[in-house]
């Protein structure tokens, strides 16, 4: 099952993304900051012979889902301005739980707020597992955060750490609490990766503390689904395939397509 | 120690002679959304606590249905507006199948899988549901 996750930055950009669901054989679709009409998404992404694509979210989701999968199978669990978190039963398949969020940009939100929703966020998704009565749980979309930034880090925030190994601890305890960890596996694309991008966000100020690359847009996986994520399916796409969503300078082009690029993983059966 | 005894099922009836309504009606509302390129689904609702008001004539005294199952319209690019276009019910033995329409039109029945197919064939082409389906698709497409 090949999920693809892209901040669309309010950009036309359905012949694009439908080139992208083509090329990845992509079966859930997310979108954040989407202005397509879901009618002409649905459209797009029905074009051919079978009209594959549902559409599962309302305008409510701040997160656009389009999936392969009836919409019975794709039931919204807890809606919330910035995020919604999914039950996805599909038959001969555990349920799994997706929470996909579009957080608070720190354009307009202090880091420290920043901090307090992803722990209110961390605190609604133990509260959905605690209902759905297990934790075979995936949190994907645009964080507006970095994988070491506090609210991914803390305990009482997401709770996400870097290697597997670390994951596998399961939970971590501060002051006798314990805290259920996630894997995140965006770390890796940090640094000189040659031609390909350092992050999916870039941006740049002239002040003392400028990373360049960021890397908001991330999926994060509880220890109960590791076994079924696909490793070499998570990518940092910058194609359509036939056409390069870089600027010449090797940036997201946000003038053509999105400034944020999107993200592909996949979990195997 | 228990002693176990034979099996006393003989030979079950695994693939069934005939298929449920509500398999025909999932497979017609797939069929639909297929047409529609998924602007529009045919979804299948399972009703508990209901009583049909009426009957059909030709059966008053017949035993009160035991499964109910509805079958709306859904438009989902119009935040999942439904119309539900009516409402089955039948016994254990699945027909005879009993209409109920929302409009207050009268019950009609279908004693055959083959009729209960004719039925909905007549609902589906009828001119009130063409225009209820034109009218979401055409608020549908406002929105491309």
């Amino acid at each position: 099952m090949t999920f693809l996750f892209w901040n669309l930055c309010r950009k036309p950009l359905e012949s694009v993304v439908t080139a992208l669901v083509s090329q990845h054989a992509v079966d859930v679709l997310l979108l954040a900051e989407c202005e397509i009409p879901e009618t002409r998404m649905l459209l797009a992404l029905n074009s051919g012979p079978e009209s594959e694509f549902f559409l599962s979210s309302t305008p409510e989701d701040c997160v656009a889902v389009y999936t392969r999968f009836p919409v019975t199978a794709v039931v919204a669990h807890d809606r919330q301005p910035r995020y919604t978190i999914w039950r996805l039963g599909f038959s001969g398949r555990q349920e799994i739980l997706l929470a996909a969020a579009h957080l608070p940009s720190s354009l307009y939100w202090r880091d420290s707020s920043q901090y307090a929703e992803c722990i209110e966020f961390a605190g609604a998704i133990r509260e959905a597992e605690r209902k759905a009565g297990h934790s075979r749980t995936l949190v994907v979309g645009d964080l507006n955060v970095n994988p070491f930034d506090d609210g991914v880090v803390a305990a009482s925030g997401l709770n996400a750490v870097m290697t597997t190994g670390l994951a596998t601890r399961r939970t971590r305890t501060v002051q006798s609490r314990e805290y259920p960890v996630f894997y995140n596996p965006m770390w890796r694309f940090f640094g000189d990766r040659g031609a390909q991008p350092s992050g999916t966000y870039f941006y740049q100020r002239s002040e003392h503390v400028c990373y360049f690359w960021n890397i908001f847009d991330q999926v994060l996986v509880r220890p109960d689904l590791i076994c079924a994520f696909s490793d070499p399916a998570l990518r940092i796409v910058d194609s359509d395939g036939s056409t390069s969503l870089l600027n010449e300078a090797g940036y997201p082009d946000g003038d053509r397509f999105s400034d944020h690029l999107p993200i592909t993983f996949a979990l195997t059966s | 120690m228990c002693a176990s005894t034979d099996d006393l099922w003989g030979s079950l009836p695994i693939a069934p002679a005939q298929r449920a309504p509500i398999a025909i009606l999932r497979e017609q509302g797939v069929l639909l959304g297929r047409n529609t390129k998924n602007l529009l689904l045919g979804r299948v609702r399972a009703e508990r606590d209901i009583v049909f008001s009426s009957l059909p004539p030709s059966r008053t005294g017949m035993k009160e249905p035991s499964f109910f199952y509805s079958f709306y319209l859904v438009a989902p690019t119009l935040d999942n507006y439904a119309v539900k276009l009516f409402t089955i019910g039948h016994g254990i033995e699945l027909y005879p199948v009993i209409f109920n329409f929302p409009d207050g039109g009268d019950p009609v029945a279908a004693d055959t899988e083959q009729e209960f197919i004719q039925r909905l064939r007549q609902i589906f082409t009828s001119d009130s549901t063409k225009r209820v389906i034109e009218s979401l698709l055409s608020q549908s497409q406002v929105l491309v």
